[in-house]
């Protein structure tokens, strides 16, 4: 361990390398609702010095975790078998923005945001928008295949990644993918995306970028039933058009909202829809048009239009702060990430309202309609004996829920230490099996983030999950 | 008959009487599977992912080396299998499992025609957006099996990004799934990627689901003919950063245009399409500002060709160079946008090459037929080789029906050592598709 110490410290300088208990404690959190505390942190610089602590890591047959903003929400940034965490928040840098051939090329600590931000100015962005957007680095996204509320019209992260710089387990650098959109040899890029620090550690990332849309209009309509608001979602996609985002909040959301923003939902509100349509200007306005009418024709009682941007961030003011709302409502929550075809996405509701009942347990739900992408939200207080337990138990209930009606465990959260106990109810051994072949093939041995994804057997963690939210303020939305 | 592999040697008949279960071929229907001049030992045609299973399973047990069979229409593509006993044609299933239109997904089986796929689709007013050349042929597996996707994925992505599911069988039988039918999935590693553009070296693509997209409405092509390359990627950079709704972007050289039937007034010209879909109302005002951006330049002659004249010419594009058959040789060229003027320039020099672009993509496709064929076609391609790596660019040689001894792929990439890892790991005995990807995968 002294060692250990000394050798990272030679490689990053005395005070990127941290060890001591009041130092770590803030690094046994993600966004999730597991916990469990490194013995070192490291912090690198650039490539050559992520490399240098992988390379003293293996030498020494520690794990090592890479880390981002630690917004995660399902335990991947948590260190489930000790050893050093790598926060890559240091190497923050947009090293890049090709406009002509809208590219750019940024480190992993950057956050999201910065890099439409930086993009701005060209008339580019980058698409895919976790709504965690203002805290949560590149790295982390490529590593859990983000997704956002946007991502119903352009795709996950994923379609948006071109190549990444990565560190492999022998510290090696290489590239896999990079600036051209097309390679020979087998898709590493797109094996890498989503797979949680599990096989390489990120250290570049190039990515697409795209024109700003020349307008956009946002609606929202509020329904007095759920089946009505789920009715006009069905109609939405059926009707050809593919809006930018559909978002939907419930009634206990809207109750929650409603003393917090004021935003007038009426107080029998069943639910509330948000729908971008975005584009030119041509199109926009015909479909913004048709969107209207079809929730209309689907018994909306009011339907809000606004497209400038401060009318339109009004409107998303209640989507926005939905989370923080809630965690008014009780003292714990844990979060879900469900995913049904978005077809059953009211029969999913119908469900999470029957397992709300059986546990005795509120659930809130807040989520990416048009994609079927739900986020269930249990309310319990930890405090009173048996709930923590009970809303876990919900939790899990859901999730078989999810895949009965045909859906998967995780939707964008990825699966991490929260969800690997569920993995053998949606794959087979053989299936799981396949995947596990990665790691060798990458030789990544016990290097990266250990004791994630698969089954291990062991029963889940303690369920806290205020911190994250605390962290990144009242209006952190998912 | 029998083939020898190392020390194995593989007897016919033992394999054929393995594969009993596993719907055979008749003998005298192996010659439609020869590639090169090597004719398999065996062929079966299995109506069932266990069926593949099955013939798998016999072919790791007896050592035989296995090329999966699609339509067909890109056999040519890569080296030609270092061992070739058993052919494995997936078109025995072939058909449409569920199209779930209301979710815009549908999961096909491998065999499955693309043609027959968008009929399915177009139905419910929906289409997947992958145009393969001869679509009548060309089938779902074969054409996530090279994960090369054409003109269209300036928009919509790559074969790749359609994909939500997956069924594949490992080189040792096992029947693998990942991902679903839903649009959005984090749950585990996404291993439908890997076996993506693996060129059936790593497993055997049973069945997909994809997201599919509805039909546009309206669709146009703005047809510019300019003097320089240049000239043309400028006008393609204006568009694109104008938001507009463009499906494909793809720039042709006086002997491509002239090949997809088109008139040909002055070689050395070149001629650039956009394609736009969406709204009638947006696709008129893109035409307008496609045909302002051309104007701008100073090109006097813009036409534009609407809906079915649109689809037809795009048809013609993506056919280009394989209207009858594989060309004597054909070349990518893949590089990065920026590079894709020099990259057309590199591989016109010295010959008549019929060149496409894709400006937006940087892939160059260049087709030669035997009269125009450089005159020393190994130096031709050692030396744009030489020229594309310097740009950090590849040259995948497509097709080259009498070059022995050129590698279609060119010099490996920075990450080969863990593509070799990889291929150990799915396809430990090597019998899938032996030596045909990069490196010898
Ligand atoms: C309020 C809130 C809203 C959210 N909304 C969304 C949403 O809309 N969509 C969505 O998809 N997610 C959402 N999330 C989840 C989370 O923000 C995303 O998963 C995000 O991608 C995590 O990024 P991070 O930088 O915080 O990574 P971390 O939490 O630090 O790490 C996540 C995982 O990435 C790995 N990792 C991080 N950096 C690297 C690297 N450089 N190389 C290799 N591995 C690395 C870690 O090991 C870990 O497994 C939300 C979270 C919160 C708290
Ligand atoms: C718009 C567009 C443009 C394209 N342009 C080109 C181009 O310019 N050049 C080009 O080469 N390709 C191109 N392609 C890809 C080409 O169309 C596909 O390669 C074609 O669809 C192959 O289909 P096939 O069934 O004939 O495959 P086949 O010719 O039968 O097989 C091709 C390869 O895939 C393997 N294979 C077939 N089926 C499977 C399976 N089920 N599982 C695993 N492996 C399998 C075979 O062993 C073989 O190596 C393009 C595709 C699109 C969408």
């Amino acid at each position: 361990m002294e060692s250990l110490i000394k050798e990272l410290r030679q490689a990053l300088g005395r005070r990127y390398v941290m060890e001591r208990p009041e130092e770590l404690l803030v690094y046994e959190y993600d966004g999730s609702v597991e916990r469990g505390a490194p013995q070192i942190v490291a912090v690198p610089a650039d490539t050559e010095q992520v490399s240098r602590v992988v390379s003293i890591a293996r030498k020494h047959g520690v794990p090592v975790v890479p880390r981002g903003a630690g917004t995660g929400l399902s335990g991947g940034a948590i260190p489930a078998k000790g050893g050093i965490l790598m926060p890559l928040t240091r190497m923050n840098r947009i090293l890049e923005i090709d406009a002509a051939e809208r590219v750019a090329i940024v480190e992993p600590g950057v956050v999201n945001i910065d890099i439409s931000k930086a993009a701005e100015p060209y008339g580019l962005r980058y698409a895919p928008d976790p709504s965690s957007q203002k805290a949560c680095t590149i790295g982390g996204n490529v590593a859990e295949n983000a997704g956002g509320p946007h991502c119903l019209a352009y795709g996950v992260t994923t379609n948006h990644v071109l190549g990444m710089e990565t560190v492999l387990a022998d510290g090696s650098v290489v590239w896999v993918g990079g600036r051209q959109h097309e390679s020979i040899g087998y898709d590493l890029r797109g094996v890498l995306i989503g797979s949680e620090g599990t096989l390489a550690v990120t250290t570049k990332v190039a990515v697409r970028l795209q024109p700003l849309p020349e307008m956009v209009t946002t609606m929202l309509a509020i329904f007095q039933e759920e089946d009505e608001a789920g009715a006009a979602v069905s109609a939405i996609i059926a009707s050809g058009i593919v809006p930018a985002a559909i978002e939907m909040m419930d009634k206990l959301t809207i109750q929650a909202v409603e003393p917090a923003i004021h935003a007038g939902y009426p107080a029998d509100a069943g639910a509330v829809l948000l729908v971008e349509v975005e584009g030119l200007r041509e199109s926009v306005a015909e479909e913004a048009a048709e969107v209207q009418e079809i929730c209309r024709a689907s018994s909306a009682t009011e339907v809000r239009v606004a497209d400038d941007p401060a009318e339109r961030e009004r409107l998303w003011a209640g989507r926005k702060t939905a989370l923080g709302a809630l965690g008014r409502l009780a003292p714990s929550y844990y979060l879900l990430d469900g995913v049904v075809p978005r077809s059953r996405v009211l029969d999913a509701l119908r469900r999470i309202r029957e397992i709300s009942q059986e546990y005795g347990l509120p659930i809130a739900n807040v989520f990416h309609a048009g994609d079927g992408n739900l986020h269930p939200c249990i309310l319990f207080d930890e405090r009173i004996p048996d709930e923590l337990r009970r809303s876990k138990e919900a939790g899990g209930a859901i999730l078989r829920a999810c895949l009965d009606l045909g859906g998967a465990l995780s939707g964008e959260h990825g699966v991490g230490l929260e969800k690997q106990e569920y993995m053998d109810l949606c794959f087979t051994n053989a299936d799981l099996d396949a995947m596990a072949r990665l790691n060798p093939g990458f030789a990544s041995g016990e290097t990266f983030n250990p004791g994630k994804i698969f089954p291990s057997g062991a029963s889940c963690v303690e369920l806290l999950q205020h911190p994250a939210i605390a962290k990144l303020g009242l209006d952190a939305f998912v | 008959m029998s083939s020898v592999r190392g020390d194995v040697r593989i007897d016919a008949r033992t394999l054929q009487e393995a594969l009993a279960s596993a719907d055979p071929v008749p003998e005298t229907d192996h010659p439609g599977y020869t590639i090169g001049d090597a004719t398999p030992l065996a062929a079966v045609r299995p109506k069932t992912i266990d069926g593949v299973a099955t013939a798998l399973t016999a072919a790791t047990r007896l050592g035989a080396a296995v090329v999966p069979w699609g339509g067909g229409t890109r056999m040519g593509l890569g080296n030609p299998p270092s061992r070739y006993d058993l052919a494995l044609d997936m078109r025995g299933l072939s058909s449409v499992v569920e199209h779930r239109p209301e979710d815009l997904v549908v999961t096909v089986e491998a065999g499955c025609t693309m043609q027959a796929l968008q009929d399915v689709l177009r139905d419910s007013g929906q289409y997947l957006p992958l145009d393969p050349p001869l679509p009548a042929q060309a089938t779902v597996g074969g054409l996530l099996a090279t994960g090369i996707s054409g003109p269209l994925s300036t928009a919509v992505g790559t074969p790749r990004d359609q994909v939500i599911g997956m069924r594949a069988v490992l080189a040792d039988g096992s029947i693998v799934k990942n991902g679903g039918i839903v649009v959005k999935n984090v749950t585990g590693y996404a291993m439908d990627r890997l076996y993506i553009g693996a060129m059936g070296t790593l497993a055997v693509i049973a069945e997909a689901t994809f997201k599919v997209t509805p039909l546009p409405r309206a669709e146009a092509t703005v047809v510019a003919t300019f003097s320089s390359m240049n000239a043309a990627t400028t006008v393609c950079n204006v568009v694109t950063a104008q938001g507009l709704p463009l499906m494909a972007a793809e720039v042709l050289n006086g002997a491509a245009w002239s090949q997809v039937g088109q008139s040909d007034d002055g070689n050395g010209d070149y001629t650039l399409l956009l394609r736009v879909a969406g709204r009638p109302s947006a696709v008129a005002r893109s035409i307008d500002a496609c045909v302002a951006a051309c104007r701008e330049t100073g090109v006097a002659n813009v036409e534009s060709l609407n809906d079915d004249a649109s689809v037809s010419l795009w048809k013609k594009v993506t056919d280009l160079g394989w209207e009858s058959g594989p060309p004597d040789l054909a070349l990518r060229l893949l590089g990065t946008p920026a590079h894709s003027a020099e990259l057309v320039a590199l591989a016109a020099q010295e010959s008549d090459a019929a060149v496409s672009v894709s400006p937006t993509r940087g892939v160059v496709k260049a087709y030669w037929n035997s009269d125009a064929l450089p005159p020393d076609v190994h130096a031709y391609i050692a030396g744009l080789r030489e020229a594309v790596t310097a740009l950090n660019g590849t040259v995948v040689v497509e097709s080259r029906s009498r070059l022995d001894g050129v590698d279609a792929w060119g010099p490996t990439p920075d990450s080969f050592a863990v593509m070799r890892q990889l291929k150990e790991q799915y396809d430990p005995h090597g019998i899938l598709n032996p030596g045909r990807y990069v490196g010898g995968l």
